[in-house]
């Protein structure tokens, strides 16, 4: 029986895209009002049923994540599990936004808008960049442009006024041929004629005032380029610095799961590389642009005035030239980035290495990573020499190809000028005869033409990387933070209650590491989590630092939803040590005071003082001005992490997180950061998480989390009579710790 | 067995295919029958999915627990070969690139119009010369796509692919 089903009969209805022979599809699941579940492989059409079953025997839907797909899966109220479909990646979104959906629907009953934001262009239904409106594929070049120029609104007036200038000294370029003419036409070629056809005038003040003439022209015409380039080169260099800040302060307010997508070197190379690439484009290229624009109109219209046929001549050649360049360009363009991207592997290559030069010593390696080291350089080597050699072939080429139509126009030009002198001979076929002045301006109007023809041919490609440059930074400056402050963002003095309200989350939502959570945590206590790797203790701790939001249930921080706080208030009120301490480069102190800039000195000692740093930092030679970081003075791990602790405790936050804060320490410098923890933890709500249970000891309370539940809580007594999973924890580690001290 | 005492120490289960039996399962999951015990809804991984797809296949139970690494699918009878390498389709969906139609860049972006062994596709690769390679030093020219949705195709033998669909992606492989 297959009966008929309308979309619109639909309660939730999605896409998905392999069929059940494995093939690509453009299928679509639905489920109906009649509570019918049900799969069409041809979504279109809705032919080709695939599935059908009654939605009311399904207890809950699921997504499992495969290798380059997924599928859905549904376990039966029969206790029966069924694979439904699968899908690939493409679909992901939509999908489990349907389960999310249906199993609400399940389990309450109720309806709710399934929320799928739209991931691809409505135009061209081609991706859009993640997290931003931008569709890479749609988005035509001007608009680029203008969007990112829109950042910068404060620097066009200089910019038009710059390129006004240029625009002034170009056309004065154009005059200088003219003058020439006259100084030719009317009193050079006369006198070696013998004809004397200015009067009374004195030719010698005359060739005077022209030449007087022109040097005014030439120095106008510096001048102006002088005040221009300065004029552009701080307007540009301001401009991008002032992009730059843009983008660093984005990236800063970014949050940590669109931050985590982009690998470092990305978001540096955004912030170094392409605002460069912005900068020399601006700086020479729209010169050019300017330039060649006036040169080409200028001379163009002179021709066209003067000498129509002859504009033929000039101008014919043009657009060959120009196509025999772009394809050119093309072509050498491939291979040279090809050669771009081996010269990077071979660097990557010696990156590696010598990052891992320790590794390769104690291994013995050294001649296979030469070999490698070898052979990627041997590969650069080669295709960089057959690029230079074809480059050598083709490039005096393309040279004589645009200088064909400068010998048409010399052949023919000079003949007219023959022809005007005397009609025997030669032929003037390009209408009446040229006089040598004439000729003269023609030829060096011809050489400003004929000059930037070549770069004009590579223009398309370096606009081309500007927008594309442009069109990266515009995905981080117009990209949207998914965590941000609400318009009236609370600022209240916070005590330090903690509370998880059904709380979910996952770093993909269909995969939920924490799943309805409840969880109170009052003001003052200190709470340890316990439980394996992977069962979300890290992840409850980021969500108390808000660098997540969760995606259903609420987090509450003194009863106040931590989304209605303003992040700096949260901040300010939150201590934080990580196993792995990041000092940043400059002295001990600057470290310290990080956390709070307008600490004096007073505080900074104490902070240093209660965390048991104080002492060691005063026996350093330089004291609290040691410096440290990359390049500096190397500390112990136990150091760095007292110096940690110091910076966690100067704001005397209300919250303090400790994760895993003394895991790789010894256990005598651990108990030392111990005491010095005890001291501190009195009065404010800890959180710690620790593998060494031992570490916990005096927590008032301990949480075991286990499959993204809490599975068991109580004081360490408590749960060791439970014999729970906190029992067995801490039974398998005195097994550990007695091994270790029967081998000693 | 193996004189290598690494090898001894770790103890790696080997599947011995004599008494291993693969089954599909009913809601279209497989089932395992090994030494006696009856294992539901295993799961497959391949520990060489570049190297040897079709080797060292680890097979482990619904909870995530190793049951055994299945040395090679060539030493199973036709009918359990077809069994587990259906199942390993299911898992790794690669469709292969026949036919490369259409290659646009645009911001960065390359825009690709193909033919696969399952179908036509579109899809966008960013940062094209990460996201297309030769897959393993060991299989030289077969090259893996990766779009930004994160999919993966695969060309199996880059050399075998036409002119006009192998100039479109060479310039992006080192």
């Amino acid at each position: 029986m297959n009966r008929e089903i309308n979309t619109d009969d639909a309660l939730y209805s999605v896409e998905y895209d392999i069929d059940s022979s494995d093939l690509l599809c453009s299928g679509r699941i639905i489920l109906t009002k009649d509570h019918t579940l049900v799969l069409y492989a041809d979504g279109k059409n809705l032919s080709k049923e695939e599935f059908r079953c009654d939605f009311n025997e399904i207890k809950e839907l699921s997504i499992s994540s495969h290798i380059g797909c997924a599928s859905l899966e549904a376990e039966m109220k029969n206790g029966d599990s069924i694979r439904i479909c699968r899908f690939t990646q493409s679909c992901l979104n939509q999908v489990s936004e349907f389960i999310k959906a249906a199993n609400y629907y399940i389990e309450t009953g109720e309806l709710t808008e399934i929320h799928i934001e739209s991931t691809v262009c409505p135009k061209c239904g081609k991706h859009y960049i993640v997290n931003t409106k931008i569709c890479p594929h749609c988005s035509n070049k001007v608009s680029i442009v203008r969007k990112f120029f829109a950042l910068g609104k404060n620097y066009i007036p200089a910019f038009a006024f710059s390129g006004l200038l240029v625009l002034i000294t170009n056309v004065i370029n154009l005059i200088i041929p003219q003058i020439n003419r006259v100084l030719v036409d009317e009193y050079l070629f006369p006198a070696s004629e013998g004809i004397e056809p200015w009067g009374d005038k004195n030719p010698v003040l005359m060739i005077l005032i022209l030449v007087l003439l022109m040097l005014l022209c030439y120095v106008a015409m510096r001048v102006i380029n002088i005040i221009a380039a300065r004029l552009r080169n701080a307007t540009s260099a301001n401009f991008v610095n002032s992009i730059r800040i843009k983008l660093y302060n984005k990236i800063q307010v970014l949050s940590m799961s669109s931050i985590s997508r982009r690998t470092t070197g990305d978001l540096i190379k955004r912030l170094t590389e392409d605002t460069s690439v912005i900068t020399d484009f601006i700086k020479s290229e729209t010169v050019w642009i300017i330039e060649v624009g006036v040169v080409f109109v200028g001379v163009l219209v002179y021709f066209i005035a003067t000498r129509p046929l002859l504009t033929l001549f000039v101008f014919i050649p043009v657009p060959l030239v120009v196509f025999a360049a772009a394809r050119f360009w093309n072509f050498i363009h491939r291979r040279y980035e090809k050669q771009w991207r081996l010269s990077s592997a071979a660097n990557g290559i010696l990156h590696d290495i010598i990052k891992g030069i320790r590794v390769v010593k104690v291994f013995g390696t050294e001649k296979s990573e030469i070999a490698k080291f070898s052979e990627a350089n041997r590969k650069l080597a080669e295709t960089s020499q057959k690029n230079e050699q074809l480059w050598a072939i083709l490039f005096p080429m393309l040279g004589f190809i645009v200088g064909v139509g400068e010998f048409l126009v010399l052949y023919f030009g000079a003949q007219s000028v023959l022809n005007g002198i005397s009609p025997e001979l030669g032929h003037s076929i390009i209408g009446k005869p040229l006089s040598l002045g004439e000729f003269t301006q023609i030829m060096s109007y011809i050489g400003f033409i004929y000059g930037p023809l070549r770069w004009l041919t590579s223009l398309p490609r370096s606009i081309a990387n500007a927008v594309t440059s442009m069109a990266k930074l515009n995905e981080i400056l117009y990209e949207d933070p998914d965590i941000k402050d609400k318009e009236n963002a609370l600022t209240p003095e916070i005590e330090g209650n903690i509370s998880f309200v059904n709380a979910t989350f996952g770093y993909k939502s269909y995969e939920p590491v924490l799943k309805n959570i409840s969880l109170d945590i009052k003001k003052g206590e200190m709470v340890g989590l316990v439980g394996h790797s992977g069962v979300g203790k890290s992840t409850l701790i980021n969500l108390i630092m808000r660098l997540y939001d969760l995606n259903s249930g609420k987090l509450l921080i003194d009863g106040v939803d931590i989304r209605d706080i303003s992040k700096e208030t949260l901040c300010l009120n939150i201590g934080t040590v990580f196993q792995e301490t990041f000092l940043f480069a400059g002295s001990i102190y600057d470290n310290i005071i990080y956390a709070k800039p307008d600490a004096t000195p007073e505080e900074v000692f104490s902070a240093a003082k209660i965390a048991n740093a104080h002492e060691f930092i005063i026996r350093l030679p330089d004291a609290y001005n040691t410096v440290v970081g990359e390049n500096g003075y190397s500390l112990s791990g136990g150091e760095r992490q007292r110096i940690a602790i110091a910076r966690a405790i100067l704001r005397d936050p209300k919250i303090l997180i400790l994760d895993e804060a003394t895991a790789s320490l010894d256990t005598e410098t651990e108990s030392k950061i111990q005491e010095a923890l005890q001291r501190l933890i009195k009065g404010r709500t800890t959180i710690a998480i620790a593998h060494r249970l031992s570490t916990l000891r005096h927590a008032d309370r301990l949480i075991v989390l286990e499959k993204g539940k809490v599975a068991e809580q109580g004081t360490h007594e408590e749960l060791l009579k439970n014999k729970g999973i906190y029992y067995n924890l801490v039974m398998a580690q005195r097994q550990t710790t007695k091994m270790a001290s029967l081998k000693q | 067995m193996n004189d290598n005492i690494i090898v001894e120490l770790a103890d790696l289960e080997m599947i011995d295919v004599n008494e291993a039996k693969f089954a599909p399962e009913k809601g279209g999951y497989l089932s395992l029958t090994y030494k006696g015990t009856e294992y539901g809804k295993v799961k497959l991984n391949r520990a060489l999915p570049y190297r040897a797809p079709d080797e060292y296949i680890c097979v482990s139970d619904k909870d995530g627990k190793e049951i055994g690494i299945l040395r090679d699918l060539a030493s199973l009878s036709e009918e359990q070969k077809k069994i587990v390498s259906d199942e390993l389709d299911k898992l790794y969906y690669s469709p292969a690139v026949t036919r490369i139609l259409s290659a646009k860049d645009r911001m960065g972006f390359m825009y690709f119009e193909v033919e696969t062994t399952a179908g036509k596709r579109e899809f966008a690769v960013r940062d094209a010369s990460r996201n297309i390679k030769f897959i393993d030093p060991d299989r030289k020219t077969a090259v893996q796509i990766r779009d930004v949705d994160g999919n993966r195709y695969i060309i199996d033998d880059f050399m075998k692919l036409d002119s006009s669909s192998a100039k479109k992606i060479e310039a992006f492989l080192i």
